[in-house]
């Protein structure tokens, strides 16, 4: 657990980067620090492993204030993760992954076998392990950059835009992938980041910081997402807040109809068994349209797309072998009422 | 070359007649000579500048007036430098010339040690304070190596340089190949000027080429290509 207790940062120059900030995370969470630029959350991050000291207020983990340990010592207990990964350019990939171990005087095998073992969760095969960072794609840096911060298998891990120097779609593999090792390490993290969508993929706490680092709200992606505090951070979320919502939620807590419940004159068309091919007006002659239906475990918003997509303003729901198990309309599309089936 | 060993016990060979043959002897015991002073000035100046460069580092404040009391070295004559270093090291000795020598070094070691320090990328020392390195640590760890290739760039500099101002010695009979340079004008033999000429540039370029090699297998990461 990481706890924030009325924590001041005040910058020589008279800036206040981060206010009375007070939060609370337990352990296994990742939250994530989200603001623009001067909301101080870098400042936050970088004032849990002492890199800047605060000027009133007190962190602790677990319990421990962190001002009461070695700066050193609670520092190779903290994995750091950084912007354009940091790596060290004069150490090939295996090196920099065995920095915290080396550090912290585990000897070479030890060592170098937690590190093999690192980069292959990594997806990171072992003729990388030689090379230098220079020869690696910005992806792979920012991968052997996770690794090193895990070497030394800390609790608490601390990122800061760590994904922020890659392109969008690489960007986004980094991000479901981060989301889904967190699920097996349990790590607790601190995640900084300016992006909205990468605050609700790795983020299982959400807090919004405003100009002069203070603290807006705090709360789980659904909570910041459907009932923000204030205007700044309805604002900061986005007009399509509500879209993002909808990923969050359920597929299956829409409002589903039977087929044959339609409320306008299409029918789907389906084929011998059972499997949706497209649509036609009640009546009129069948002509095939390439339909995606939304299959068992999609979001809300698969359903808001599909029905966005169809001609007939409806999204069909199929099961697991593809056959149509009913279909929800716009209408049935209503924030309040899936909400309340989540 | 007849009894070179007990003709010279204990003094400088002496170049006999206008011509090269038979002289080699006074021009390898120069050529040993100028190294010794070159590789004990380098050293003193490299043992100088890596805690004057440090200091100026971690306190960006005291690089300007240390850059300029090492310009304000760099700007005494040599003789002038010889001669004011003579009450604290003696007059007969090689210690003036070689004091002197590394202390102009300085002006281009401090320099481009501590260019090469801030050449450090912000996100990789705050990577190294951030894992948990101390500060020597990472200062020999981390940012040492980062900036080899500016220091080696700056030693080869100094290296040239020495080498090539240690000839000026040969005014006031110190100077290991400059001695060659002051009796060859002296005595006008062409042939011992010009040999003292050449081995003085030799001795540069072998330097240089040393220094690169150096510099080279330190930094293998700097070669590592995209595969």
């Amino acid at each position: 657990m990481i706890q924030l207790d009325r924590v001041t940062k005040q910058f020589p120059d008279g800036t206040v980067a981060v206010d009375e900030l007070s939060l609370e995370l337990p352990t296994g969470e990742v939250l994530a620090l989200l603001g623009t630029s001067g909301s101080g959350k870098t400042t936050t991050l970088r004032m849990i492993n002492r890199l800047i000291e605060p000027t009133r207020g007190t962190i602790s983990i677990d319990g421990r204030d962190v001002r009461s340990l070695d700066v050193h010592e609670l520092r190779r207990g903290i994995g750091y993760v950084i912007q354009q990964a940091g790596l060290f350019p004069h150490r090939t990939v295996i090196d920099n992954v065995t920095t915290v171990p080396r550090l912290l005087g585990w000897d070479r095998r030890r060592s170098r076998s937690r590190a093999m073992e690192l980069l292959e969760l990594f997806g990171l095969d072992d003729s990388m392990s030689d090379r230098y960072p220079a020869q690696l794609s910005g992806g792979q840096q920012q991968r052997v950059g996770v690794a090193r911060a895990l070497a030394a298998d800390p609790p608490v891990l601390l990122m800061d835009e760590p994904f922020g120097a890659v392109d969008p779609i690489v960007r986004a593999q980094l991000q479901v992938e981060f989301a889904r090792l967190q699920r097996e390490l349990g790590k607790t993290v601190v995640f900084v980041t300016h992006d909205v969508d990468e605050a609700i993929t790795v983020g299982t706490q959400i807090a919004v910081l405003r100009t002069g680092g203070v603290l807006a709200q705090i709360g789980t992606p659904k909570d910041v997402l459907a009932h923000p505090t204030d205007l700044f951070v309805a604002d900061f979320m986005g007009a399509d807040r509500q879209v993002k919502l909808l990923g969050l939620l359920p597929a299956s807590a829409v409002n589903q109809r039977r087929l044959a419940d339609l409320p306008s004159d299409w029918e789907v068309v389906l084929d011998g068994a059972g499997r949706p091919t497209g649509w036609c007006r009640r009546g009129a002659p069948v002509t095939t349209e390439v339909i995606t239906p939304v299959r068992p475990g999609a979001t809300a918003r698969a359903v808001l797309e599909a029905a966005l997509a169809s001609e007939s303003g409806a999204a069909i729901h199929v099961d697991d072998h593809g056959v149509a198990t009913g279909v929800s309309t716009l209408d049935d599309l209503s924030l309040a009422s899936i909400e309340a089936a989540a | 070359m007849r009894g070179a060993a007990t003709r010279f016990a204990g003094n400088p060979p002496y170049w006999n007649g206008p011509q090269l043959s038979g002289n080699w002897d006074v021009i390898r015991y120069y050529t040993a000579e100028h190294i010794r002073f070159t590789l004990i000035a380098l050293a003193l100046g490299v043992l100088f500048a890596f805690p004057i460069a440090y200091l100026s580092h971690r306190r960006p404040v005291l690089y300007p007036p240390i850059l300029a009391m090492t310009n304000v070295v760099y700007a005494i004559p040599s003789l002038a430098l010889f001669a004011l270093l003579g009450p604290f090291l003696g007059y007969t000795n090689d210690k003036p010339i070689i004091v002197a020598m590394a202390l102009y070094t300085l002006v281009i070691l401090v320099r481009n040690i501590v260019e090469g320090l801030r050449a450090v990328p912000r996100n990789v020392t705050d990577a190294a304070t951030g894992l948990g390195y101390g500060r020597l640590r990472q200062f020999a760890g981390v940012e040492l190596p980062l900036a080899i290739p500016t220091i080696i760039a700056g030693m080869r500099l100094a290296a040239v340089s020495t080498i090539s101002l240690i000839t000026v010695g040969g005014a006031i009979g110190k100077g290991a190949l400059g001695r060659m340079f002051a009796d060859g004008i002296d005595r006008g033999i062409d042939v011992e000027l010009t040999s003292g000429v050449i081995a003085v540039v030799l001795l540069a370029l072998v330097a240089d080429a040393l220094l690169l090699t150096a510099g080279w297998l330190l930094t293998p990461w700097t070669r590592a290509r995209t595969a």
